[in-house]
């Protein structure tokens, strides 16, 4: 089984990486959700809400 | 210091931290959205205020205690002098229904102008001594908070001022 040897501080900065790239790929995913579930309760209520027009 | 780690061992580490950013993402964004639409919206602001209104009742309520007491003394002033104690009515006013959140004006009303004693400058509470069977029982009443629930406290000849209500009452 083929192995690495890596210091402590590489393996600390090679967990420290994916959770960044978690992070950027959750904030990425997670905005347009927010965005899109605004936008659509945005157009509901204007369309069928109590004061639409 | 250095280790060995298979690929497998590492592949874990990056998954572990890479679901742990993309699930702690949401969270971070929500709690800062959050934030920042309550400080927006004034939140902060409300529970300052809210903060610092009972701060500032409390600050308040400590002039029935101190003036009580400078009454209580210039009662048993009076008393070691005439063998008596003097009753007044209610001064600045009689306690109503609500009470008032503006310090009012105490004037020199009869008995306390008897007495010689009237408060240094307005006043928010109102006061009065009653005349009991062993000597007399000062009184200072105040509803900073208009809620209707006054904040009593009281005196006695043998007695300091003390609050009657419970502490929050203001």
């Amino acid at each position: 089984m083929k192995t690495l040897r890596l210091t402590d501080d590489e393996i600390t900065s090679w967990r420290r990486r994916w959770l960044v790239r978690g992070f950027v790929l959750g904030t990425l995913a997670f905005l347009p959700g927010v965005l899109l579930g605004v936008s659509a309760a945005w157009v509901f209520f204007a369309e069928f809400g109590p004061f639409a027009k | 210091m250095t280790r060995e780690y298979t690929l497998d061992e590492l592949d874990r580490l990056a998954r572990n931290r890479f679901l742990l950013g993309l699930l702690g993402a949401p969270l971070v964004l929500t709690l800062l959205c959050g934030g920042v639409a309550f400080l927006a919206l004034g939140g902060a602001a409300k529970l300052r205020a809210l903060v610092s209104e009972t701060e500032r009742h409390r600050q308040t309520a400590r002039e029935c205690r101190f003036n009580l007491n400078s009454l209580r003394t210039a009662e048993q002033a009076y008393n070691a002098e005439y063998d008596e104690y003097v009753a007044t009515g209610w001064a600045p006013a009689e306690p109503g229904r609500v009470g008032w959140d503006k310090a009012q004006s105490f004037g020199m009303p009869e008995g306390f102008a008897e007495v010689g004693w009237v408060p240094d400058g307005r006043v928010y509470g109102t006061y009065r001594v009653r005349l009991t069977e062993t000597g007399f029982e000062a009184e200072c009443r105040m509803d900073l908070d208009l809620d209707g629930e006054w904040a009593i406290f009281r005196a006695t000849e043998r007695a300091r001022a003390e609050r009657v209500t419970p502490d929050g009452v203001f």
